[in-house]
């Protein structure tokens, strides 16, 4: 059955359907959309589109950002670099165009990683380059700070044997990166035959005359 | 095999019917599913009605821009994390969204675009209108990041300082 109102309340119904019309009108009005409402896929590509940059900025603009951006892939970036400058003895990172100094503590290390961790969950970088050593860059501080990254070269300078077997080992945690190694010593004939192989390899000595031995050849 | 004359009604969320070519709508994975779902016949014209879940309007938008991209190639090419960082939106597409009214009604036209693509499943309106939205908030600082995403501060000063201090490093 049909729920006719009578002829004298028309003017109530005209009213309740005039009202109806302006609580739609005003909840479409109210339902605007926020960036936060966009799906997640399209969250997450844009904070692979966005530069490191804006991504710290992003982690600034409220607490749902400064998580997904903790949470997200950064991207791809043209290189990467860690080592120790040989005069100052700091312990530099290079990341698209941003330097961070890293202080020579564990607690500087400790939140170097945190930072890190802030501000992206896995990064893309074509080429890679780090100077491992005994104290400071030592082999599972840059396993930790280099964890999900996809690396296209790896590329890594050692200048005694511990630094190079390091090398290796921090290497074979890509196998799908092309290598490239740069040794400023001669090491023994049995450690250079070890050497996995590298797409380039330059050896520096320190003495004019080096002697590559015989066994190599 | 798609036949460029055969044409399909999509029913959006507000009640109306938009009927386009088969063409256009082999570029939304979405709709094409739910043809094959149906397991009709190819030579039906029109095929029988496909709901959407988006509004006439953006329907409308949506189907604006498939009809310029109509011959862009399938299946659509995976970026590479280079190409996806490159800001090379062709003219038409920063045309295309340019257009749209004044600056508040743009963004929410855009969200319902990027929306209405992700429901779809049409990933080159999906990627062109990522790059749009990272174009406009590259190189601002934060609080015009939070202007143009219309985003609430929800950090104590104390907060902010930290994070700022953090962010030293690679903010400036």
């Amino acid at each position: 059955r049909v729920y006719l109102p009578p002829f004298n309340s028309l003017p109530s119904v005209l009213a309740h359907l005039s009202l109806s019309f302006v609580s739609v009108t005003s909840s479409r009005w109210l339902s605007r959309m926020n960036i936060l409402d966009l799906p997640d896929v399209f969250l997450r590509e844009l904070l692979r589109t966005v530069g490191l940059k804006e991504r710290a900025r992003l982690r600034r603009t409220c607490r749902t950002f400064e998580k997904l951006v903790a949470e997200t892939h950064a991207g791809h970036f043209k290189q990467g670099q860690i080592y120790r400058d040989s005069e100052t003895g700091v312990v530099s990172l290079f990341l698209a165009h941003a330097k961070f100094t890293i202080a020579p503590t564990d607690e500087g290390k400790e939140k170097f990683i945190r930072t890190r961790c802030r501000l992206f969950s896995a990064i893309s970088i074509e080429s890679f380059y780090f100077e491992l050593d005994e104290d400071l860059i030592k082999l599972d501080f840059v396993r930790n700070f280099i964890t999900n990254f996809e690396i296209g070269i790896l590329q890594c300078a050692a200048r005694t044997d511990e630094q190079l077997e390091m090398s290796i080992q921090l290497m074979s945690d890509y196998p799908r990166s092309q290598w490239r190694m740069e040794l400023s010593y001669l090491p023994d004939a049995e450690r250079l035959l070890s050497i996995p192989p590298m797409a380039n390899m330059k050896i520096f000595g320190s003495q004019e005359n080096t002697q590559i031995p015989a066994e190599l050849f | 095999r798609i036949y460029p004359l055969m044409r399909v009604t999509l029913t959006t969320s507000d009640g109306a019917s938009v009927t386009v070519s088969r063409q256009l709508t082999k570029h939304s994975g979405f709709i094409e599913k739910a043809i094959t779902d149906m397991a009709v016949d190819d030579n039906a014209v029109p095929l029988s009605a496909v709901a959407v879940d988006v509004d006439d309007a953006t329907l409308k938008l949506v189907i604006e821009w498939l009809t310029e991209h109509r011959d862009d190639a399938l299946p659509y090419p995976e970026k590479t994390d280079e190409e996806r960082r490159a800001d090379d939106i062709p003219a038409w597409d920063q045309a295309f969204v340019q257009k749209w009214d004044t600056k508040e009604d743009q963004q929410q036209t855009l969200y319902a675009v990027i929306t209405a693509a992700d429901k779809l499943d049409i990933k080159g309106l999906l990627d062109m209108t990522c790059k749009t939205l990272a174009n406009k908030i590259n190189g601002k600082t934060v609080e015009e990041m939070r202007e143009i995403l219309q985003l609430e501060c929800d950090f104590t000063e104390e907060e902010l300082a930290e994070i700022r201090k953090e962010n030293a490093w690679c903010e400036n």
